[in-house]
């Protein structure tokens, strides 16, 4: 069973465009890499954030530490 | 044998063209007298004096998932199914040595059309509405780089950008690279995609296009119509292909490229350079120019521009000019630009294939001494095929295939 902790609606949110985008992967949590689990490379990753946001562009040089789901759904918190 | 002049055969092809998707569609659209160049309709062509164009249909380009689609360029895509499509033709599931394997690509526009609503929103909204993939889609490159992923090539690759003989280069130097043991296996050609506003309106702005129609070696010749797509061809080192069965479809037997000032191409200048550069390639190949079965035509399709390349076969064909039959695709498929040449050692493939070659739908009043194949397919079996390519840059190119 998935820990993907979509109680959380921003994670929920993303999980949702993660879908929308047919990235698909069994078990997704916290630790899943999103480079080596889920394929997302940099600017697939700066897509992804700015669909969650509606349009607004991170700041690229923050977004290279983030490398797991968890880190990402920190991430798009700290954004809010 | 010698690793430094190893014979180059072609193995596979692969093709995303307007009107055609396979080599049959491809030869049925050749010997059918029709033009798959339409109106196009993509964008308002108010204003633009060339109105039609070659499109590749959509459904040609569903193989392909949304999720790799997307990060692409049209002529990025265009060049990943062509490439696909070449490798399976050729008998490959994978790549057997990766290292020894490359891409060589013609191209000489790049992708606009991602890159044009991220410019829009970018003037209109702030660079919000900037795509993250324009930067690795927009550039001549990205075929190369695209293919090679997708492929996982290691070999060395290159992207060759001399404007209407871009893929005649390609090919040559990927081949250059066999035969001189720098690879066994590549991967050779050419991707455009011109039908997008900001593009077309370069070609536009160039003169090069026709408001009417494409009719080259004409009196009524007054430019080309353009066309989006891609071919791909494998080449393999001839001694490697016969071990493993391969289908050989003919060999690369003849190179050489060549360089003019750019307002010199097309005149008198340009036809002496051309006249070289197809000698060169036929001493390469140990063929007498009268031994050739066909010429496949740049066919730039102006007045100037035929006349020189009338006067560079007359100079290097002499007293054979009128036995030697010469057409060319162009006006079938429209003029793929950067990727024009493939398509050209496609379409040769083809007529070494089918022991006849295709027609060219033009009124050759202006052909000179040329033997233009018009109207209808001529059978004759052809063994030997110097192909003509020339850029506005300068370049200008000769390829020689031989059937083996």
């Amino acid at each position: 069973m998935s820990t993907f902790p979509a109680a959380q609606p921003i994670a929920s949110h993303l999980y949702q465009v993660l879908k929308d985008f047919e990235i698909e992967y069994d078990g997704l949590s916290s630790a899943t890499l999103l480079r080596d689990d889920l394929d997302i490379d940099s600017a697939e990753l700066v897509e992804i954030v700015a669909t969650v946001y509606g349009g607004r562009i991170p700041d690229g040089k923050a977004l290279k530490y983030v490398t797991t789901i968890g880190e990402l759904i920190a991430f798009l918190d700290g954004l809010q | 044998m010698n690793s430094r002049n190893r014979p180059v055969v072609v193995v596979g092809t692969g093709l995303v063209l307007p009107g055609a998707h396979t080599e049959d569609q491809l030869w049925s659209l050749l010997t059918s007298g029709d033009t798959a160049t339409a109106p196009v309709d993509r964008f308002p062509t108010d204003g633009y004096t060339a109105r039609h164009a070659g499109v590749v249909a959509e459904a040609e380009l569903s193989c392909l998932p949304r999720r790799l689609r997307k990060q692409m360029d049209r002529f990025a895509q265009l060049s990943i199914v062509a490439a696909r499509q070449a490798l399976e033709n050729a008998g490959f599931a994978d790549v057997p040595e990766p290292e020894r394997a490359g891409v060589y690509v013609g191209n000489m526009f790049g992708g606009w059309q991602i890159t044009e609503p991220s410019l829009r929103d970018l003037c209109q909204h702030g660079y919000g509405g900037v795509s993250p993939y324009v930067a690795t889609s927009w550039f001549p490159t990205a075929p190369q780089g695209q293919i090679s992923i997708d492929r996982g090539l290691k070999g060395f690759s290159k992207t060759v950008a001399t404007d209407t003989a871009s893929a005649a280069v390609a090919v040559g130097y990927a081949a250059r690279a066999i035969a001189e043991g720098r690879a066994d296996l590549m991967l050779a050609g050419g991707a455009e995609a011109p039908v997008t506003p900001y593009t077309y309106t370069f070609c536009q702005t160039s003169g090069r296009m026709t408001p009417g129609e494409y009719l080259p070696f004409s009196t009524q010749a007054d430019g080309f119509r353009v066309a989006e797509g891609a071919v791909i061809l494998v080449l393999e080192a001839e001694e490697v292909a016969r071990a493993r069965g391969a289908r050989i479809l003919a060999r690369i037997a003849g190179f050489a490229t060549g360089h003019v000032r750019s307002g010199q191409v097309f005149d008198e200048q340009g036809a002496r350079a051309l006249a070289r550069v197809g000698r060169l390639a036929l001493v390469e190949a140990g063929v007498a120019p009268a031994e050739l079965d066909y010429v496949g035509l740049d066919a730039q399709g102006t007045l100037v521009a035929d006349r020189a390349e009338a006067a560079a076969l007359a100079e290097l064909l002499g007293g054979a000019t009128d036995r030697v039959p010469c057409t060319s695709a162009k006006p079938a498929t429209g003029h793929l630009l950067g990727a024009a040449a493939a398509v050209d050692v496609l379409v040769a493939l083809l007529a070494m294939r089918h022991d006849a070659i295709a027609p060219m739908q033009t009124p050759a009043d202006a052909a000179g001494a040329l033997d233009l194949v018009c109207d209808v397919p001529r059978s004759r079996p052809v063994s030997t095929a110097l192909l003509n390519a020339r850029g506005a840059d300068g370049t200008t190119a000769a390829l020689v295939l031989q059937a083996t």
